[in-house]
């Protein structure tokens, strides 16, 4: 490659010196006017403690203990402790017309 | 501020020129009123975020940087203007800043027109996310850190691109030069 590492280096530098030479901007009344007139348009902030601003505040702490409550019961459910089908049946045979109402009332 | 919208002037009064400052690098002249307007709406509509731990000038800096780089997201999503072209005595100039020694003699060239056209076509390659990082880091000379604070990024994703960045500077600078040593 004919472009050297320090060819590189002092285009990189007169560069920098050009990003550096561009004249300053002031911005005047009426550009400051015209901000504060938009702002004014605008909603007032809110500055109370929406239900919406707590929650996405604090929901964030109960991750932890959310994730170890999933992992337990995901663990009591793979180890074979409650068994849906067998509750179910167990229940139907020690009350068969009470299990049948409540099925009828959709409960 | 509680609400109040007229508190706000005292702010942007005391900010304007930081801010000023701080888009006039990063956008083309004609799009500085229009971004720093944006960059103040942003702030106020932000202040319930605003955490007194950090100054507020570095807090408007970043939302400052951050609506640059949404700038230029937007205009290259837009990509009305045609992409410049280098001239001959744009490549002219490259060649002779790169087979130049003087530091005094960059920062004189810097300061010509073919420069900042350079700099303009340079950038004009680059996508809106690596354009932020060459910005903030090689001609501004803020450290990673810094950079990746202002921008709300990871330090690494900064670094990462800054290397590539940087391998994808020297080839597009490599290209014009050597192309212009051949002929």
């Amino acid at each position: 490659m004919n472009f050297s590492y320090s060819d590189f280096e002092k285009t990189l530098k007169a560069l920098t010196a050009a990003y550096h030479a561009k004249q300053p901007i002031e911005f005047g009344e009426a550009w400051q006017a015209g901000v504060m007139d938009h702002i004014k348009k605008l909603r007032p902030l809110k500055t109370d403690t929406s239900i919406v601003v707590f929650s996405n505040k604090f929901m964030w702490r109960f991750v932890p203990a959310t994730c170890i409550l999933i992992l337990t019961m995901s663990f009591v459910l793979m180890i074979g402790v409650f068994e849906p089908e067998y509750e179910l049946t167990k229940i139907f045979l020690n009350d068969p017309v009470g299990y049948t109402v409540t099925q009828l009332w959709g409960v | 501020m509680d609400g109040n919208a007229d508190a706000f002037a005292l702010l942007l009064t005391r900010y304007k020129n930081h801010v000023a400052r701080i888009v006039n690098w990063r956008v083309p002249y004609d799009a500085v009123e229009e971004t720093a307007h944006n960059v103040f709406i942003r702030a106020y509509q932000s202040l319930p975020t605003y955490k007194e731990k950090g100054s507020f000038e570095h807090w408007i800096s970043s939302i400052a940087v951050r609506t640059c780089y949404d700038f230029w997201r937007e205009r290259y999503r837009i990509r009305e203007l045609p992409m410049s072209s280098l001239s001959e005595k744009h490549r002219e100039w490259l060649e002779n800043v790169s087979s130049n020694t003087s530091d005094q003699s960059f920062r004189k060239r810097g300061e010509q027109e073919e420069a900042r056209n350079v700099l303009a076509w340079v950038l004009e390659k680059l996508s809106a996310e690596d354009r932020m990082v060459v910005e903030l880091v090689y001609l501004e000379g803020l450290s990673v850190k810094e950079a990746a604070e202002l921008l709300g990024w990871s330090a690494a994703n900064v670094k990462v691109r800054l290397f590539r960045t940087r391998k994808k500077l020297r080839r597009l600078l490599a290209g014009v030069i050597e192309e212009r040593r051949s002929v």
